[in-house]
């Protein structure tokens, strides 16, 4: 018996969900890359408002990430939990005390879809003691 | 009736996976935190808590006595690990069952298996292999199948190349992440089995990647910045390079997962020396550095298939192929030294971090549950099964819970009672989004965590009971709702869409962009980039318009409230502002509710900046002009409408309305722009208020149509596309009706006109390819008296020569009278155009 076509309805919403899941590797490695830009440029200005014009392009590539429904966050400085399953890290010195991210090599990314949110890149880090 | 097993695990010593068959497909389900395929089959038992998987690798090397990982290599040993935290002692088994139960929390569809294969290697003897059943067994599956793992990943490659492929004896070759096995398979009368195994239970991925450390990363550091003996500063655990030891273990890997596919991996990252100072490292190795430092280990693991060989009296003719399986066959050198020295083709057809659970999932597919669900539903009924068993355990367990729902805090802290709550058992706390996991913590009368939040958002967790045995108990708990982020002093969030109004140039009409949903918390920023759709010349009264409004995105402009426009004139321009040139806008709303805009023009480099607040109202007279006297337009095509209908109810309403409208155009006549009195408020409120009413009116009755149009040229198109072939149009196509049965109930006729509008203009380029379609628009055009065009003579010539391409069926030749015919239209249906905002939707 040959099967029934698939419905137009259906294959409109896999043809959706293969075009965001596609475009959306793609996506994950652009925000990594305005992620490091950043961190570079936080280290060679000396302030982010010494230029206005390098800031407004980061802010400006932040919000096209933000439209392609990604969410990047940096955890650098922020307090470390085993429970962080954001994090992706490796601890630096005694495993005691209250830790803190130091350094962060790849920022937390979520996805944002219809509302829903969903951990689609662990940040990650190295945390140790301050 | 029996069903098939469907799901299978792959229970590897370093990582594990879980697949399900079912409809011809093999699915592998992802880590709700992270999306990762894989497990890490690693457990911590922590201070309070046991952590599964990621987390628990993070503390392998600081807590040694507490974290266990490799623990499949001592399967079917009378061994047992004591942990010095809780003062207990764990088995293989045990351990094996926890990573087991962790993989079941991955199935996302609400199935709860209780039959699965489970893989093990092909030099698991009884013993071990007994002991994976009974970790089956003990994480809550009544039947569990073994499979070899040579076989399971031969499985895989056989339903790849279909009856065809898998002949004779072949070898699986599986280098993973931290052991390395080789295994020597043969088909026999449809029966696959592994004849003979070799194997090394430390050699993997990770070896590979210490060794591109020490012979690469560290010469180049130690020459460039002067370090000496960095090995040991980096290996020393308070030293000042310890932090880029794992910045250099995390920089290995991507670099030889980049020179698995490119022949060059650039390596960048910084470090701070010994004199504080930031270095910014960057270098390119090339495959052949590469290949250089793993030579060695790829010919040891040869060294394995070679006397596997030899003992059963072998010859590289005698083998079909070399089935690649373990991620770190990836490597271009693996492949191409296992096809020189051994002279055997390599099949790499199928993932290899995968083929095992896959090819296990095939298997799963196709074997029979022994277990009779009559059977298991009537030992339900009885209370002897384990769903009755839940019910029991969790019978009169009561939680209450006691958390702030709004918070500033980037943490906060959680507390609940639980009452009659399961002696031994746990309770687990996991954020919706997967960015925080309790792990699982002995459940007593009170519990209490610290939850981490993501900031300036809702953060949904879900507090779950399990029984001594982490079976989740079925009792109803409320998720746990908290709100992070600084609250307005209003306390709420945003109650309506921001909106900013810009120009749909095509169909000369305004239409909404949503800047800030509806329940977004303040304060917030945004940028966005438009581009300007008509040019403003200097010195002149044209204006470009960032008109902010707040209600529905899916309503018409005028319909919603104006809380803020920034107008800039040619009389503030030092230059003229060229169509298409770009402006940068960015939103700020504070917690006070002051709403910022500022525009920037690069081309220019001039930035506008304005502060509008709810208590001083912005309203622009000359854009109220302009909008009543669209309105005004609307309606009176509307009104002729319902009174050629004879529905005079109706269009006595809408009559009124008219009449108010008219009042209101003299009102604006007679004031000027710098009015001082609140009357531009008053009027504006009002004209909002007829926008309305016309609004409706238009809306019941355009809508209907619109609809039949958007459906019917959403079909037509669709199969249009379909048979032009063109994948990227479609999914463009496809984009376009993404959340339509959102907006379909909600939205204006502007909205559903744009709609079409955008679907009419992505499928032209198809459409206008189309003789029957081009002729369908000629005949429409050649239809129409010629009175209605410009030039009597021309309109006539332009007939005839149509009528002829016809016959011809010549496409852009119809097409080329089709524009000049439109051309001489004298009207083109232009009546609601309007000078609109000036910047491009």
């Amino acid at each position: 018996m040959d099967g029934e076509e698939p419905k137009k309805g259906d294959f409109f919403l896999s043809l959706h969900l293969n075009v965001q899941t596609m475009s959306q590797l793609i996506w994950i490695k652009m925000a990594n890359l305005v992620f490091e830009l950043e961190k570079k440029l936080a280290v060679q200005l000396p302030s982010p408002l010494s230029s206005p014009g390098i800031k407004r392009n980061i802010d400006k590539m932040k919000t096209v990430l933000e439209e392609a429904g990604l969410l990047s966050l940096n955890p650098a400085g922020e307090r470390y939990t085993e429970t962080r399953t954001d994090l992706e890290a490796s601890i630096t010195g005694a495993d005691a005390g209250d830790l803190v991210v130091l350094d962060v090599i790849k920022p937390v990314i979520y996805a944002d879809q219809g509302g829903s949110r969903t951990l689609i890149q662990k940040g990650v880090v190295i945390v140790g003691n301050k | 009736m029996s069903t098939t097993i469907n799901f299978a695990i792959d229970l590897g010593t370093t990582n594990s996976l879980i697949a399900k068959a079912g409809n011809g497909t093999v699915d592998i389900f992802k880590n709700p935190a992270g999306m990762k395929l894989t497990l890490p089959s690693v457990v911590a038992f922590r201070k309070d808590r046991i952590l599964i998987g990621d987390k628990a690798r993070e503390y392998v090397e600081k807590d040694p006595g507490n974290v266990f990982a490799c623990f499949k290599r001592k399967m079917g040993t009378s061994e047992s690990f004591f942990i010095p935290n809780s003062g207990e002692f764990k088995t293989p088994i045990e351990l094996s069952s926890i990573i087991l139960q962790e993989l079941k929390h991955f199935i996302f569809t609400g199935e709860t298996p209780e039959s699965v294969v489970i893989t093990i290697p092909a030099s698991f003897d009884t013993i071990q292999s007994n002991a994976t059943k009974e970790a089956g067994y003990a994480a809550g599956f009544k039947e569990v199948l073994l499979l070899q793992e040579p076989i399971a990943a031969s499985l895989a490659f056989a339903n790849k190349e279909g009856k065809t492929g898998m002949k004779g004896q072949w070898l699986v070759y599986d280098l993973g992440g931290g052991t390395f096995d080789v295994a020597l398979v043969k088909i026999d009368e449809d029966e696959m089995k592994v004849i003979d195994h070799e194997g090394d239970n430390f050699l993997g991925g990770l070896d590979l990647d210490q060794l591109m450390i020490t012979q690469l990363f560290i010469p180049f550091l130690e020459e460039k910045y002067g370090v000496r003996d960095l090995t040991a500063k980096m290996l020393r655990a308070n030293g000042i390079y310890n932090r880029l030891y794992y910045q250099l273990l995390y920089k290995a890997e991507e670099a030889k997962i980049a020179l698995s596919n490119y022949p060059t991996a650039d390596v960048e990252f910084d470090f701070t020396d010994e004199e504080g100072t930031v270095q910014e490292v960057f270098f390119t190795i090339d495959r052949e550095a590469f290949n250089g430092c793993i030579r060695e280990k790829i010919s040891y693991s040869i060294s394995f298939i070679r006397r596997l060989l030899e003992r059963n009296r072998l010859g590289a003719g005698d083998i079909a192929e070399v089935v690649l399986v373990g991620g770190s066959t990836y490597i271009p050198l693996v492949r191409s030294m296992l096809a020189a020295e051994l002279a055997i083709s390599v099949n790499t057809s199928i993932d290899p971090t995968t083929a095992v659970v896959e090819g296990a999932a095939w298997y799963a597919g196709s074997r029979m549950s022994r277990l009779e669900p009559s059977v298991m539903k009537s030992l339900g009924e009885d209370g002897a099964s384990k769903g009755k068993k839940k019910d029991a355990a969790a019978g009169g367990v009561e939680v209450k819970m006691a958390y702030q729902v709004n918070t500033r805090e980037n943490e906060e802290y959680f507390a609940a009672s639980v009452k009659q709550f399961p002696v031994g058992g746990f309770y687990r706390i996991i954020r919706s989004d997967g960015g925080f996991d309790s792990g699982f913590k002995p459940v007593a009368a009170r519990i209490s965590e610290m939850l981490v939040l993501m900031p300036g958002t809702l953060n949904i967790f879900q507090l779950r009971l399990y029984d001594a045995g982490r079976v989740p108990l079925e009792v109803e708990i409320p998720e746990i709702n908290i709100t992070q982020g600084r609250f307005s002093v209003y306390g709420q969030p945003l109650p309506n869409d921001i909106c900013l109004e810009v120009d749909d140039a095509d169909n000369k009409i305004t239409h909404l962009e949503v800047i800030f949903e509806r329940n977004t918390i303040l304060p917030i920023r945004r940028s966005v980039t438009k581009a300007l759709s008509r040019t403003i010349v200097k010195g002149s009264d044209d204006q470009l318009l960032i008109n902010v409004l707040e209600g529905s995105r899916y309503a018409s402009p005028p319909s919603n409230l104006p809380i803020g426009v920034v107008a800039i004139t040619g009389k503030q321009l030092s230059t003229d502002l060229v169509k298409g040139c770009d402006i940068d806008l960015t939103f700020e709303i504070s917690e006070s509710r002051d709403i910022t805009v500022t525009a920037y023009i690069s081309m220019i480099d001039a930035e506008f900046t304005s502060v509008f607040s709810p208590s001083t109202r912005t309203v622009n007279i000359a854009r109220m002009k302009e909008e009543t006297d669209y309105l005004y337009r609307v309606g009176d095509r509307q009104l002729s409408k319902l009174l050629a209908k004879e529905q005079y109810e109706e269009s006595a309403v809408l009559q009124e309305a008219m009449k108010e409208l008219e009042v209101i155009q003299r009102e604006l006549k007679k004031m000027s722009a710098d009015d001082v009195t609140d009357a531009r408020y008053q009027l504006d409120d009002r004209k909002r208020r007829l926008a309305q009413v016309i609004d409706s009116a238009e809306k019941g009755d355009r809508m209907v149509l619109l609809k039949e149009e958007y459906y019917a040229k959403k079909e037509d198109y669709y199969e249009m596309l379909v048979q032009a072939g063109d994948t990227d149009l479609l999914k463009r196509f496809a984009a376009l009706g993404a959340e339509e049965s959102e907006w379909m109930e909600h939205c204006s006729p502007r909205f559903l006109r744009m709609k079409i509008k955008e679907m009419d203009r992505l499928s032209w380029n198809v459409r206008r390819k189309d003789l029957g379609h081009v002729t369908a628009i000629y005949m429409y055009y050649a239809m129409k008296p010629d009175d209605a065009y410009s030039n009597i003579g021309e309109i006539r010539l332009l007939k005839k020569r149509g009528d002829e391409a016809l016959t011809r069926g010549i496409v852009d030749e119809i097409l080329a009278i089709i524009h000049r015919m439109y051309e001489l239209l004298i009207d083109k249906n232009r009546d609601e155009t309007m000078t609109g905002t000036g910047l491009r939707g």
